[in-house]
């Protein structure tokens, strides 16, 4: 059998195996989807194989690699399957994430297939984008959305995800374009990062915080702490999602980011060829969260209470004090022109940002919450009529967090006291009951008319 | 992150595709993913937008025993198309010389469209149009041919 | 100890006593009952998996069963499928399944719920297998055991209205000890413990001759 042969045969396995993955049940988008997406994207790798040379090795070899990643990613929609991950959660970011990532192509849409599935690792959450320059047999993008398995109900966790919305929109060429402009130059205009010396000279400065100095010492090999030029931009382009974490998902996002990787890396101040020290991402947060008002947030609401509560989170998520000079690395004029011209491409591309929340929106959410009732525009005043309100995840999601400050505190039942996971849940579940709440609003033909 | 392949070869091969599809148009889908493809590629000339350099996860995860970083990780490496853009560039001067990017991007796409959904004009004009694309598509076939060593 | 009518259910709500959430619907308040609704996941006793329901199994493991083979037992019993709104779920005649309720139910100590079907759905055949009693401090979505009683599989889509609550006053607030339950802040169905408190019933007494 030579190469040509198998991997004609392998195409056959492909198919037999897509066959398999419908065994299961699918939510947040059905399997239609990526079954007629994978039956295309094999006819037309089976009507270029076909007449392949055999002794066309280079052809052979790129042909090869299509198959195999036909094979890795018809495994991962079956791992995508009902049961396995928050689908409400889902089907709430696909709202906010399809917009942006729609490619005008040849019928002028091109939305993305967008796929959940779980993964080991705490630092599993990513997703993969199929945005390798290499695209041969491809109709609609496949985005997979991979989260830790062991974080399934984790949903004020996945709050995340809208850094990692950041990374897909970086793959539409239009919105590349306007992100490197407008987004990314302003953050790179200047600073300690500008170029490879100056950030190697700035990383090694006798004055940076003592954790890094003793990173610097531990790792014998002076090459870890020389930037390179691909380093610096992969750094940025973390800043960059960064931003959109917070543009999109709010506070939630800042609270997930701090969680998540001060769990992963206590010390705040390790960096790497991808991602540059937790310390200098807050910093910038810090000043994006200034520009964004949301110190503003807690002085909005009349409820003493409440305004206790969001100062709290506040001061420790966006941080009570301003970064020290060393981690200090982007302005807070820097920070404002890019964050405003990130909420600008997104509203141009139809993606909402997070809106503040009103005192009327949100406080019925936190005493939800407090009261160990999942959060939801749930009408709980006894009317007869009850008006159930169309009330934004994200609002949730913060409404959760803010319970999360105080699991140990206030609750009408002051024995019982909530985990995280149980908190999640409460969340999760609540936001389940808002989707029933929106689909039974939005019914033309509602019971009640 | 998914692994992929070697550019200039799949270039190339969607190129001939796209000119034996030209000289005998068969619409299907499987044709229309050929064309959905070759209109990201002049999206992504139209845009500047060939690097790709997307980061795994929101952090690294350090957890060798000794502490240091891990190696397999590596560094990340600037995937570029250093031979698609010269031939997409050589084509377009080839064959479009006095459009702009912008032009030759929006008309080239316009066309796959037609293409795409086996909607194609019976006019003169379209013809002429679909000629030189033909031969747009053979430039930049020749451009992405292995080099004779 | 009463039944409280639709006044009495609505003031007790408007305090803040008794919370059932959402209500989607005014037409889901009764006379003297709130309409249920269906929600999202289902369990369903596996085929292949255990041959009996043995109390022993539940019973604390000393040196008959390891944790492991309990906790497999345990795990392994049902199989459980996620709907989504929108999508059907076929109980074919004779099944059991156990499905949450879409809401959310909180009750203080000085009432108690009992959950029945609703006729509409009774007629069809679908059965709550037993009138569930739902205690005093209850807080959780309540898991409903609908089997299917007719000869043809039932249809049922998460947010349908499938079951109904009615409230009862108790003749003095229940103590607090006495309130609280395995199933207490239950976010989807979970089996119960049918050993529990009965252990000594399930193992023979050596007796000496």
């Amino acid at each position: 059998m030579n190469a040509k042969q198998f991997l004609l045969q392998e195409c056959e396995n492909v198919r037999a195996t897509l066959h398999d993955v419908l065994r299961h049940d699918y939510a947040a988008g059905s399997s239609k989807e990526f079954y007629n997406e994978f039956r295309e994207r094999l006819g037309f790798l089976e009507l270029l194989l076909k007449p392949a040379d055999p002794s066309d090795v280079s052809a052979l070899g790129t042909f090869a690699s299509e198959v195999s990643l036909l094979s890795t990613i018809v495994h991962h929609m079956e791992r995508s399957h009902s049961g396995e991950f928050p689908w409400p959660f889902t089907e709430y970011l696909q709202t906010l994430a399809t917009p942006l990532c729609k490619e005008g192509l040849v019928d002028n849409e091109g939305e993305p297939i967008i796929r959940v599935y779980a993964e080991g690792g705490l630092d599993s959450y990513q997703i993969n984008l199929e945005n390798d320059l290499s695209v041969l047999n491809v109709g609609r993008r496949i985005f997979t959305i991979v989260f830790p398995r062991t974080l399934r109900h984790h949903v004020l966790l996945h709050a995340i995800f809208g850094h990692e919305i950041g990374h897909a929109a970086w793959t539409i060429p239009k919105h590349r374009a306007d992100l490197q402009n407008k987004v990314l130059g302003p953050l790179r205009s200047s600073g300690p990062l500008t170029s490879t010396s100056q950030a190697t000279a700035w990383l090694r400065d006798t004055n940076a915080p003592q954790p890094i100095v003793d990173l610097r010492n531990q790792y014998a090999d002076s090459e870890y702490s020389a930037i390179k030029r691909n380093q610096l931009d992969s750094w940025f382009e973390e800043f960059m999602c960064d931003l959109f974490g917070l543009v999109t998902f709010g506070g939630s996002f800042l609270a997930a980011h701090q969680t998540l990787l001060l769990a992963l890396d206590p010390s705040g101040h390790r960096w790497g060829p991808y991602h540059p020290p937790y310390i200098c991402r807050k910093a910038m947060l810090w000043h994006a969260c200034n520009h964004l008002k949301w110190r503003d947030l807690a002085a909005s609401f009349s409820d003493q209470f409440l305004r206790g509560d969001v100062e709290n989170f506040v001061n420790n998520y966006c941080g009570a004090a301003p970064p020290g000079p060393w981690e200090d690395v982007i302005t807070a004029a820097q920070v404002a022109t890019a964050v405003d011209a990130l909420q600008t491409i997104l509203a141009e591309a139809g993606t909402s940002c997070f809106p503040m929340p009103s005192e009327s929106a949100f406080a019925p959410l936190v005493q939800m919450v407090n009261r160990q009732v999942p959060p939801c525009g749930s009408d709980l005043s006894g009317s007869a009529d009850p008006v159930n309100r169309n009330v934004d995840f994200r609002h949730i999601l913060l409404a959760g967090w803010l319970g999360a400050e105080k699991l140990a505190a206030v609750s009408d039942d002051a024995k019982q006291n909530l985990s995280f996971l149980q908190l999640n849940k409460l969340c999760e579940m609540g936001l389940l009951q808002q989707r029933a709440i929106d689909l039974h609003n939005a019914s033309k033909d509602g019971e009640d008319s | 992150m998914y692994k992929r392949d070697d550019s200039r070869t799949v270039y190339r091969i969607l190129a001939q595709e796209a000119v034996h599809q030209l000289d005998q148009p068969q619409p299907s889908t499987e044709s229309k993913i050929l064309f959905t493809n070759l209109a990201r590629l002049l999206e992504r000339y139209r845009y500047d937008a060939f690097s790709s350099n997307v980061a795994p996860g929101i952090l690294e995860v350090f957890t060798t025993q000794t502490g240091t970083p891990r190696a397999e990780r590596g560094e990340p490496t600037e995937k570029t198309v250093p031979d698609v853009l010269p031939a997409l560039q050589a084509a377009h001067v080839r064959v479009y010389q006095t459009l702009s990017k912008e032009d030759l991007v929006q008309s080239l796409k316009a066309l796959l469209a037609q293409l795409a959904t086996a909607k194609v004009h019976n006019d003169a004009h379209t013809k002429e149009e679909l000629a030189k694309a033909r031969l747009f598509f053979v430039a930049l076939c020749e451009g992405l041919q292995e080099p004779h060593t | 100890m009463s039944a409280l009518v639709k006044k009495a259910i609505l003031q007790n709500m408007a305090e803040g006593q008794l919370v059932v959430s959402p209500i989607l619907s005014k037409r889901q308040i009764g006379a003297s009952s709130i309409d249920l609704r269906l929600g999202n996941v289902f369990l369903m006793v596996r085929a292949r998996g255990l041959s009996d329901v043995d109390p022993l199994r539940f019973a604390s493991p000393a040196d008959e069963m390891s944790d492991h083979a309990v906790e497999q037992a345990r795990r392994q019993k049902h199989e459980r499928y996620e709907a989504p709104f929108g999508r059907k779920f076929l109980l074919h005649p004779g099944m059991l399944a156990l499905v949450p309720t879409l809401e959310w139910i909180k009750l203080p100590p000085t009432l108690q719920g009992i959950v029945t079907a609703r006729s509409s759905w009774a007629r069809e055949g679908l059965s709550i297998a037993t009138a569930s009693l739902i205690h005093p401090g209850y807080k959780g979505v309540i898991t409903l055991e609908l089997a299917n009683l007719g000869q043809i599989p039932l249809g049922l889509y998460p947010g349908l209205r499938i079951a109904q609550i009615a409230f009862y006053s108790l003749n003095e607030p229940a103590a607090e000890k006495d309130m609280g339950s395995i199933f207490d802040m239950a976010f989807e169905p979970g089996e119960g413990n049918v050993a529990r408190g009965d252990e000594c019933f399930l193992r023979e007494k050596k007796t000496s001759t």
